[in-house]
Order: C-alpha cells, then sequence, then structure tokens
C-alpha cells in the first residue's frame, strides 16, 4: 500500500476516533446537563381559587428516625459523578440551608382535609427515583452515616423522603424526656452518625433495583439506650403543651379519642411552629388534604382512615407556602405508646416517645407483638392490662389495644435499637398540671386551679414543697397544702428543681361596643342595645300610637321613630330625658274617640328654664313642647290613665305651657 | 359542665381569636385523657358551643371589633314581660363572685337556676315590677335592659332582597368545591354539580372546601349574591309562598323546621323570651314563652306568614 493510502486510513481513524469522543463528550455533557437542571415538581393541578399559596419557609423535620434506602432500592451504576450534583426535589427555589449531617428524620406525617387512603403512589409526583437515591447514598457516603437499621421494616424503600431530609435535616440536639419522647434522642442520631462505611453503604445503595424507587413513607427508627438525658428549659416549656422553639422540626402525634364502647376516632395530629400559616395545603400519598391550625402547637387532627396499614406503613405528605415548604411523614410501626393529651392541650391519648412512670397510657401495637408487649408492660410493674382486638369498635385490623397501662418500675433501655425500648418507663420526674381553667401558661382563673401530680420514679425520699411547705398527697395522688389554690403565684421545688404556677382572680370590667350596627341610631352588644354617644338615654317601651314624648321640663319633647316596614303595637325608644306624656303624633288631628295621653311618669313640670337662650334648635323645642300640650288640651284628649291624679297634674301641665307660651310672645 | 367553665374562661380573658376559642374548647373537654362531652364529627363541639353561647347572648363572634374570633358581651339582665310581672335573664360575661352578688342583692326576688345540656347555666330572676330589676342590676354592677327581646327585634331589618346597589357576588370557582342547593318543598338540601348552577334561577345555593365553612349565596333571577345562609332561605322561601313558622298561643311556643334556623340576632331574641335554649325534637325547633307581639314581629321581619 502507498504511503498516501496509508495516510488516508490514519486519518480516516483518526477522524472516526475524534468524533467518537466528541460524540462521548457530548453525549455526557446532555446527560449532565440534564442531571443538573431543576426538576419541576408541579403540584396537582388545582383550579380553586380559595387555595393561596404564601412564602413557604422550608422546614421539615419529624420525630421518628428515617432509615436509609436499604441496598435494593439502587440500581447499579447510576453513581456517577454527574449523578453525585445535588438536586433540588422540587421546582421551586427553596431557601432550605444544606444541612451539613444528614440525621435521621423523625416521620410522622398529618394532613387534614381530604384524606383518602390507598392512593395509588403512580399518582404522586415523584422526583427521579434513580437520582435522588445516588444523591442521598453520595451524600451518605460523605458524611458517614449510621448503618441500616435492622429493624427496618421491609415495606419501604426510602427515595424522595431521603432526598427531603438531606436539605430538612437539622441538627438540632434533642434529649428524651417526658414532652420530646415524641420523638428519640438526639444522642441516638449522633451515634449514627459515627457508624457505617460509606463505601458499603453506596454499594447497598448500589444494589437497589430501581423497581423500588417509589415515594413512600420512611420507615420509623427505634429508640436506643440514650446518654445521661438532662432537662432543658425547652422540655419543660414543652411539658406544658407549648412546641419547642426550634422551627425545623414538625411532631406529628396519634390521637385516640374513646367513646361508645371502643374507639370513637383514630387520628394524627400535626405540629406547627411559629411562623407557620393557620392553613396549609398538603399533597402525598393520601391524596390533597387542608390542615387548619387548631392552636400554636398543633393543626386540628385528622382523622385517619385505613388506620391499619397507615400507622404501620407510614404516610408522607408535603406542603408549601409559596417559598416555604414543609414535609410530614409517618415512619410506620408496630408499636405506639400514648398518654394523656391533657398536657397538649387535646382530649384522648397522644403519642408519645416512652412510657412514663405513674402515668396512665394505652399501648396500640400490631397482634403478632402481643406477647413481646405484654412481657416488657409486666417487666415494668404495669399490672394486667385490658387489651382489645379488631374486634372492638375503632381498633385497626391487625392491630391489638393495650389500655390500663400504667407502669411502676423503671426499665434501662437496651443499648441496640429496639422497638420496645419505647416500653421501658422514663425515671425522670416531671410535674404536671391537670384541669383547672387556664388561662395562660401556668396562670389558672382563682376557684378553678389546677391539679398537680408528677410523674416518673417518685419513690426514694421524693420530697415536693409548694410554697415552701411540705405538700401532702392526695388519694389521687396530686400533691397539695393549705392554700395552693389562693390568688398569687405559687412555687413547687422538687427534687432539684423548681417551678410556678400563678392564680389569678377574674378582672370584672367588661365594656360595651357596638356588636351588631344597622346604620346610624342605637347598636346591639349581647342582650342590650346600646348607644354610643355619652348622653345618658332612658329605654322605654311606648305604643305606636303615642310616639310623641314630653318631658318635665320645656323642650324636652321627642318624636320617636317607628319602623314603617314592619307593624307592631309598641315600639322601642331611647329617650334622652325621661319622659312624662306620650301623645299622638299630631295631638291636633287626632281621633278625639279614640286618641289618648298616656302618663308615664307623675313629675311635676320645671318652669326654672332660661328663656331664648338663643338657640335655635332650643328655641324650636321649647315651642314644640307648648305646641303639643296646646294642641293636645284643645283638642280634649283623653288622659290614660283616667283618674284625678293625672287629670290635675294634666292640668299644671297645661298652666305652665300657657304661661310659657304668654312669654315667648 | 364544660360550658359554664367555657363562660368562665370567656370572661377572664374578654376577647379573643377563634383559634383560641378553639384550643380553650379542646382543653376543656378533655379531663384524664377522656372527653367530657363526646363530639359529634359531622358538628364539632366547638360549632355548638359557638352558636349556643351567640344565641344566650353571651358572646360576639365575628362582630364588629372581633371580626376575626370573639368578645364576651358585658353582664345585662335581660328583662321580658310574664304574667303576674317582669323577668330577666343574666347573659353575658359572669364570674362567681358576680353571681354571687347577685343571689345576696336579689333579696326577696325570686331568682333560679336552670341547667340544660350544652350551654351554661340560666339564671333568671323575678320581679313584680321593673323598677326592681332596675334597682338590682344597679347594686350589682350589671347592666339592665327592659324588653330585650321586643327592642332587639326593633334593630333587626326585615329580610329583604339585596338593594340595587349592592354589588353581584362570584360564585367560587374551581373542581375542588362542594356545591348543595336548598330545596324549599321539601326544605332539605341537596348535592347538586356545577353545571345544574345554571338552571337554577331562584335559589339559595352553598358552596364548601375542605373543611371550611358553608359560604352561601342567594341566586335570584340568574344573579347571585353572597349572604347569611338564613336571610337567604327566607327569601326563597318568600317567594315560594312557604310558610314554616307555627305558633301556638296557649303555650306561647313558636315553632319552625331546624333546617330553616333563623339569623343570629333574630333567634337570640326569641330565646331571650325565656332564657332558655329551643327545644328540638323531630326536625323542629321550638322557642318557649314567646309573647304573641314579639311572634308577630319576629314573622314579619323573616317575611312569613304565622300559622
Amino acid at each position: 500500500m502507498s504511503y498516501a493510502a496509508e495516510l488516508a486510513i490514519v486519518l480516516i481513524a483518526f477522524t472516526g476516533v475524534a468524533a467518537w469522543v466528541w460524540s462521548r463528550r457530548r453525549r455526557d455533557k446532555n446527560r449532565s446537563s440534564a442531571s443538573s437542571s431543576p426538576r419541576v415538581t408541579t403540584e396537582a393541578d388545582k383550579e380553586t381559587s380559595a387555595a393561596a399559596c404564601k412564602p413557604v419557609v422550608s422546614t421539615v423535620q419529624t420525630d421518628e428516625f428515617m432509615a436509609p434506602a436499604p441496598a435494593s432500592a439502587i440500581a447499579e451504576g447510576v453513581l456517577s459523578p454527574e449523578s453525585s450534583r445535588l438536586l433540588p426535589l422540587y421546582s421551586t427555589a427553596t431557601t432550605l440551608p444544606l444541612e451539613p449531617t444528614p440525621e435521621p428524620l423523625h416521620l410522622d406525617a398529618q394532613f387534614a382535609g381530604k384524606l383518602s387512603a390507598g392512593r395509588p403512589d403512580s399518582e404522586l409526583e415523584s422526583p427521579d427515583p434513580i437520582r435522588v437515591a445516588t444523591e442521598s447514598a453520595e451524600k451518605r457516603a460523605a458524611s458517614n452515616p449510621a448503618p441500616l437499621s435492622k429493624t427496618v421494616t421491609p415495606s419501604t424503600p426510602l427515595t424522595a423522603p431521603q432526598k427531603e431530609n438531606r436539605s430538612t435535616v437539622t441538627s438540632q440536639r434533642r434529649t428524651a424526656t417526658s414532652t420530646t419522647q415524641l420523638e428519640p434522642t438526639t444522642n441516638t442520631s449522633m451515634e449514627q452518625k459515627k457508624e457505617g462505611d460509606p463505601s458499603a453503604e453506596a454499594s447497598r445503595y448500589a444494589e437497589a433495583s430501581e423497581a423500588d424507587l417509589t415515594l413512600r413513607a420512611p420507615t420509623y427508627r427505634p429508640l436506643t439506650a440514650p446518654a445521661a438525658t438532662t432537662h432543658s428549659r425547652s422540655h419543660r416549656v414543652a411539658q406544658d403543651g407549648l412546641a419547642p422553639t426550634s422551627n425545623s422540626e414538625l411532631r406529628v402525634r396519634v390521637q385516640i379519642v374513646f367513646g361508645g364502647g371502643g374507639v370513637r376516632r383514630l387520628a394524627l395530629v400535626p405540629d406547627r411552629r411559629s411562623g407557620m400559616p393557620p392553613e396549609v395545603e398538603v399533597d402525598g400519598t393520601q391524596g390533597e388534604l387542608c390542615l387548619t391550625e387548631l392552636s400554636d402547637d398543633c393543626y386540628v387532627p385528622i382523622p385517619l382512615d385505613d388506620a391499619a396499614n397507615a400507622l404501620l406503613q407510614g404516610v408522607d405528605w408535603r406542603g408549601h407556602d409559596g417559598a416555604r415548604k414543609w414535609r410530614w411523614v409517618l415512619g410506620g410501626r408496630e408499636l405506639y405508646v400514648l398518654g394523656p393529651g391533657d398536657e397538649f392541650g387535646l382530649h384522648g391519648y397522644i403519642s408519645t416517645a416512652r412510657l412514663r412512670l405513674n402515668a396512665h397510657h394505652i399501648i396500640l401495637a400490631t397482634m403478632h407483638r402481643k406477647d413481646e408487649v405484654l412481657s416488657a408492660l409486666e417487666a415494668a410493674g404495669c399490672g394486667a392490662a385490658d387489651v382489645s382486638d379488631d374486634t372492638t369498635l375503632g381498633v385497626p385490623m391487625g392491630w391489638l389495644l393495650f389500655r390500663d397501662v400504667v407502669p411502676t418500675r423503671p426499665i434501662a433501655m437496651r443499648s441496640e435499637r429496639d422497638l420496645l425500648n419505647a416500653l421501658c418507663p422514663t425515671p425522670e420526674i416531671e410535674p404536671h398540671f391537670i384541669g383547672g381553667i387556664r388561662l395562660e401558661r401556668r396562670i389558672w382563673l382563682a376557684g378553678h386551679p389546677p391539679r398537680i401530680r408528677f410523674t416518673g420514679e417518685l419513690e426514694n425520699g421524693f420530697e415536693v414543697k409548694i410554697d415552701n411547705q411540705p405538700a401532702q398527697r392526695g388519694s389521687d395522688g396530686t400533691f397539695e397544702i393549705p392554700g395552693w389554690d389562693s390568688a398569687g403565684e405559687h412555687r413547687i421545688w422538687f427534687g432539684n428543681r423548681a417551678e410556678t404556677y400563678c392564680i389569678r382572680r377574674m378582672n370584672e370590667v367588661w365594656q360595651r361596643w357596638r356588636a351588631h350596627n344597622f346604620g346610624g341610631g342605637p347598636a346591639v352588644c349581647g342582650a342590650s342595645i346600646y348607644h354610643a354617644e355619652s348622653i345618658r338615654r332612658a329605654q322605654i317601651r311606648i305604643p305606636c300610637s303615642n310616639p310623641l314624648l314630653l318631658g318635665a321640663r320645656p323642650g324636652e319633647v321627642f318624636s320617636c321613630p317607628f319602623r314603617r316596614d314592619v307593624r307592631c303595637e309598641n315600639t322601642y325608644a331611647s329617650v334622652p330625658f325621661v319622659p312624662v306624656w306620650a301623645l299622638p303624633v299630631d295631638p291636633a288631628h287626632a281621633d278625639r274617640q279614640s286618641a289618648r295621653i298616656m302618663l308615664y311618669q307623675s313629675s311635676e313640670p320645671h318652669l326654672d328654664i332660661p328663656m331664648y337662650t338663643g338657640s335655635r334648635a332650643t328655641n324650636r323645642r321649647l315651642r314644640s313642647w307648648i305646641a303639643a300640650i296646646h294642641d293636645a288640651g284643645c283638642k280634649g284628649l283623653q288622659l290614660e290613665p283616667g283618674n284625678i291624679q293625672t287629670k290635675a297634674l294634666w292640668r299644671r301641665y297645661r298652666l305652665a305651657a300657657k304661661h310659657l307660651r304668654r312669654s315667648i310672645r | 359542665m364544660i360550658a359554664d367553665d367555657l363562660l368562665l374562661w370567656l370572661s377572664a380573658t374578654r376577647q379573643g381569636s377563634w383559634r383560641q376559642f378553639r384550643q380553650a374548647v379542646e382543653e376543656l373537654n378533655s379531663t384524664n385523657g377522656e372527653e367530657r362531652i363526646e363530639q359529634d364529627r359531622e358538628f364539632p363541639l366547638h360549632q355548638q358551643l359557638r352558636l349556643d353561647l351567640g344565641r344566650l347572648a353571651h358572646v360576639e363572634f365575628f362582630a364588629l371589633e372581633c371580626q376575626d374570633g370573639w368578645r364576651v358581651a358585658p353582664p345585662t339582665l335581660a328583662g321580658h314581660s310574664i304574667s303576674g310581672g317582669l323577668r330577666a335573664v343574666l347573659c353575658g360575661a359572669r364570674s362567681a363572685e358576680l353571681c354571687d352578688r347577685l343571689a345576696s342583692a336579689a333579696g326577696k326576688l325570686e331568682i333560679e337556676t336552670l341547667s340544660f345540656p350544652g350551654v351554661p347555666q340560666v339564671i333568671r330572676v323575678s320581679a313584680p315590677q321593673a323598677s326592681a330589676l332596675a334597682e338590682l342590676s344597679m347594686h350589682t354592677s350589671v347592666h339592665w335592659q327592659e324588653d330585650a327581646p321586643l327592642a332587639l327585634l326593633l334593630q333587626l331589618p326585615r329580610c329583604d332582597l339585596p338593594s340595587r346597589q349592592q354589588n353581584r357576588s362570584e360564585l367560587p370557582r374551581g373542581r375542588d368545591w362542594t356545591i348543595r342547593a336548598f330545596e324549599p318543598t321539601r326544605l332539605v338540601w341537596r348535592s347538586i354539580e356545577r353545571h345544574e348552577i345554571e338552571a337554577i334561577r331562584f335559589g339559595v345555593l352553598q358552596f364548601r372546601i375542605y373543611f371550611q365553612r358553608w359560604r352561601s349565596f342567594l341566586r335570584w333571577d340568574g344573579l347571585n349574591y353572597e349572604m347569611p345562609s338564613a336571610v337567604a332561605l327566607y327569601l326563597l322561601l318568600r317567594r315560594k309562598r312557604r310558610g314554616i313558622l307555627q305558633y301556638t298561643r296557649g303555650s306561647a311556643a313558636l315553632s319552625l323546621p331546624a333546617v330553616c334556623r333563623p339569623p343570629l340576632l333574630l333567634e337570640r331574641a326569641l330565646v331571650l323570651c325565656s332564657g332558655m335554649p329551643p327545644a328540638y325534637t323531630n326536625g323542629q325547633l321550638t322557642y318557649a314563652e314567646v309573647p304573641p307581639e314579639v311572634a308577630q314581629l319576629a314573622a314579619q321581619l323573616l317575611r312569613q306568614p304565622l300559622a
């Protein structure tokens, strides 16, 4: 072959290689740009004009731990440099700060509104699961996440929720107290961070199949033995039913209300934080819902349909308010511990993280956990619990309800994650203010004070002092001293802590106001008719036939307005003086047979008035007063009552009017 | 009872938001994890209490100067005529001390306390003359309103069509709204679809989305006006010449179907005739001790004949 031919062949080969490399690079570039473009997560097609979106601050954090996606959740080969770029889950810009360390999410969810269980996942807006999973894996690999929990239920591989975790998890520490037992301790989350082999994590993720990448709620991560817990002020505040101050934590609690011989209602109570709107529309695994505020701390409880599946598998809902986004996720679990909701300002029983010593609880557990639960309750000194299965009204299918659970013995939690750690009663002593009429935080109405009770390990010389006096324990387990319910501030000392509460008397100052104003005239306020003017008025009932009112002083004349759109015998008037006589509207032309002059109050005429005050209105009223008496007298109208005293009084008024009439001529 | 505790709380707090009211109901209805009053899912307890407190003139909800919530009315002795004298009902804010003062100042006057489920205790004082009740109110620093039912009714407008100056309303749009229309012949609400609205020339429509309150619209000759449901209903009943009021002179009882509950202030006037909430039986509401004059005036305001 000639040199030229060889050269041509080489050039062609070189061109082909170059073209292949170029095309490869271009493909990779397209893939990269596609992966970097923000995914548009469109909202459900809402046409309602009532759905007003407000700027939303991103939050989302729930109580339960969320286990990372199982290894099968991610397809092999998706870990590419391009996919490692962090992508937002939603299309809109989020103000969420990127969390440096992804703590497991406490996932509970709550929705109000149209709660339609069992909505297919295909109806959900789900991001690219592969991309989400890879991003999560990459982030987890970078931050040494905890290994997968052995207790992760097999039903929920995590995809989008994890993605959301990355952007919403905060590093806030929470200690396990009686109130913050709604969420596990951050110590466990810290432990999670220490463990785990990133490469092993990534490989496990790589093994997942793409088919498993659906939007499912994360699973519950059981408690583990915490480090030494500290009682912070925030927990004591939370003890009062107030939410922690962090805006990034959203707890969702399960609420059970009894009635009719069973469970009358099983609902979810979503947390609310300061700054969150009074109404939030959410969307998720069970359709579109709307949360409506109930208090500073929570939204209105939402009755839960298909509770059996929802409690086990969990739910995942997301809401936004413009730029701010939230997420409520319920991590499925087989065991729920609930305590009285009084402290949270809710009726019924509300889910909590752990049992508390010497407090009433109910337990909700799946049937195959029965023996374990009973053993754990026995170990905690609970005595015989009342167990109801799903034949009882309201108990979810496949679940058991344990009532009258009162643990009396502290049990140390297991060091490993165990669902039954929730049945290990916490020994921490906490005060509880039950009942009464609470006006504000720790302020109760005098005459309706709270009952003071304690939970926790109360043995070993537990003492309570109220106002420096030893408090006695009553038969109902509450503590009191003489005068504990008197008005003023009181101080409770117990253990190494002190709390205060206040009893306040009612301030009996209530003002009237124009609550219902129908234009001009008097307004309605409660049961009274109210004039805003400072003039003191006499309210009297007068017959519609005699609307012209005369007072004792010359010039006191008032023509009562009466309604022409309705017929009534009597009308009601607010008169600026005390009326003495009621005359027909036109005495000079009244019917002598039927018209009457009515006496309201027997008062002598007052003639000590200055004449010609210079005010045209005053003079006009004076002349009207005189003319009315003169005309009625000339007409000879009958008096009512027609007795001698009335006639004599009328005669004196006529004389007074006659005298004045002559004076002003 | 929870209603008594709630009224005490409202009296102590004086004014607040709707959310505070709901939370107070929630707290007071809970004791040791149990509900003191079982709630109806369709008609929550807080709504029941709101309406009852408004009817009994204890609290104003969503009125002037409390548009977003509630404000407790000042304590008032609301008088009404009875055979042989007058009787007054204690309305508005109350405290234990106020009730004690009232009892001690009443002296020889007859004072009675009645209990009804779901409402605060009804405290009534009877006297032969209005001056005695006026004096009692002065001694106890309580307002005195003579002839409260009549005085209240005379301030209320008639159920009339919107004036020409009133702006017409747009019906809510969107497919998420639940719509129902009132049937004046059967006196029931029935669900309808949006496309059926155009066929209704005269009617009353209600719209609701999610768990919000119903919004009521009067559809009159093809035009829509948003107004209180009760007013719209009675306008429609008048057009259909459907009379629903029944008055029994012997027992002085005024009855009407519960679905056609009158406007709040008019109903308040009827309740103040006795101080007692209306009795509900077989879908009928019955207001007791209503004088003929008050019944006639109420019927005229509702544009209804009085049977």
